[in-house]
């Protein structure tokens, strides 16, 4: 059976990795200090895959300047899948992403907005190469999903997981944004939304410690967890994660 | 030594060329039937729909120069899209593959329901005796909704089988020059590193 995943997120604009917090980003560091003080080269050996959002608040245009020339530095001698998102707004950018070597691009707002782009992903490289990220809030019972970064509510969480699962593209991240960067725990209730597995679904908002992630990988219908929690999982983080999980004997590959 | 990796306009192809590069061994691009010459192994990376494929190999007699190139003997690595187009069709598009081997590609599901795509890690199991045996358990990226699970050829060095749900994939096979993978060995970590080590002491041999 394929194996639930570990994914890290990193948020990037202009030179600069961030750390978010209920969607407030603070600047953390540049590749450099990724590849030094991170010690980047070790945690690919303990996650799965990576995820890369392009965190530039205009997204009138995708600022590829030093994008793609950091990401070489990344990707020249780490060798896992990793998904391109964020204001991603044209064909052009989209094929660039591919051609540079990446899996999956991440639509978020272009889902509601722009649609025809990620149609034409699906169709020049397969629907396994769209992931459908969704950015909710909590508010008691109520879940509501919310474009545009965070800053406009758009539909309830319901409606918006019945909108992607018609439309049927590779895989779903479903962001807590009330728990993000909390390191209080993922969103476990939202798990009652999902019913029987139709399409692999990420789990993202709120890590913490590797407790978190043993209760949402324990979940028949999630396929993988993420976390984009730079300081949390600092040094050996990731691989008290990844030790956790196996010692859980969760289906997670092992080292 | 030349590798060659065919750049067919939808592939990853980033990706495989720092991969191959890591070896130490510098690759370069194929994307006309006259690039294959004094190449010793070639790639064939694929990401994508079956058709986009198809069609971008009958650019350029790539497909005719591929064909001749496998049946001359010399060596032969196809990923992913790049495996399935060995194949006579596919059940995801209407072109023709290459034809190499008779089965046909279906989509994973055909046989009972299992969830797609197939995305992540899983184990490959290796049947058969070959260079590439000792791969056997190891755990590689799989990313597809489409993929080999009505096998009817013969493959005379080995093959792996992965499992997805009910479903039975081959996922690996090697046949004298020609080596497929379903699954992303440029993706699969320190896995991966081993395939490419191995692909290329293959390459090294006769």
């Amino acid at each position: 059976m394929v194996k639930k995943r570990l994914i890290f997120i990193l948020y990037y604009f202009d030179g600069y990795f961030y750390l978010s917090r209920n969607f407030v980003l603070q600047k953390v560091g540049d590749v450099k200090w990724l590849m030094e003080k991170f010690r980047f080269l070790n945690i690919a050996d303990y996650v799965d895959e990576l995820v890369i959002f392009n965190v530039d608040r205009d997204r009138t245009t995708f600022k590829s300047n030093g994008f793609f020339s950091d990401l070489e530095t990344l990707f020249n001698k780490v060798f896992v899948p990793f998904s391109i998102g964020g204001g991603l707004n044209n064909e052009n950018i989209v094929n660039e992403c591919f051609r540079f070597g990446c899996d999956k691009i991440v639509f978020n707002t272009a889902f509601t907005d722009n649609r025809t782009l990620v149609d034409y992903t699906r169709e020049s490289f397969g629907k396994q190469a769209v992931v459908i990220n969704v950015d909710y809030k909590v508010a008691g019972n109520e879940r509501l999903t919310y474009i545009n970064n965070g800053a406009t509510p758009a539909i309830p969480l319901k409606e918006m997981l019945d909108q992607i699962f018609t439309y049927d593209p590779g895989e779903i991240i479903l962001n807590c944004i009330t728990q993000d960067g909390t390191g209080m725990g993922f969103d476990q209730e939202v798990l009652g939304y999902l019913g029987k597995p139709q399409l692999p679904i990420i789990i993202a908002g709120g890590a913490g410690k590797p407790e978190h992630f043993i209760e949402v990988l324990s979940a028949e219908s999630v396929n993988a967890a993420a976390t984009g929690n730079l300081f949390n999982f600092l040094g050996s983080g990731f691989k008290n994660v990844r030790t956790a999980l196996i010692d859980a004997n969760l289906n997670v590959r092992r080292f | 030594m030349q590798i060659g990796i065919i750049d067919s306009g939808i592939s990853n192809l980033g990706s495989v060329i720092r991969w191959v590069s890591y070896s130490g061994v510098q690759p370069k691009l194929v994307t006309t039937a006259n690039d294959l010459k004094d190449t010793d192994l070639v790639i064939f990376p694929g990401v994508g729909a079956f058709d986009k494929c198809a069609v971008n190999l009958q650019k350029n007699e790539l497909k005719e120069g591929l064909t001749e190139y496998i049946q001359s003997g010399k060596k032969y690595l196809g990923i992913c899209l790049g495996f399935q187009v060995l194949f006579a069709t596919s059940t995801e598009g209407t072109q023709p593959g290459m034809g190499i081997f008779k089965s046909t590609i279906d989509k994973l599901d055909i046989n009972f329901p299992v969830p797609l795509p197939h995305v992540g890690f899983n184990d490959v199991e290796c049947i058969g005796t070959s260079h590439f045996s000792d791969l056997n358990n190891a755990a590689f990226y799989f990313t597809h909704s489409y993929g080999l699970v009505n096998n009817i050829d013969h493959y005379s060095n080995m093959y792996a089988r992965t499992s997805h749900s009910q479903c039975e994939i081959i996922s690996m096979i090697h046949h004298e020059n020609v080596l497929g993978c379903q699954f992303h060995p440029e993706k699969s970590s320190s896995a991966g590193l081993k395939f490419l080590e191995k692909a290329i002491t293959w390459l090294k041999r006769d």
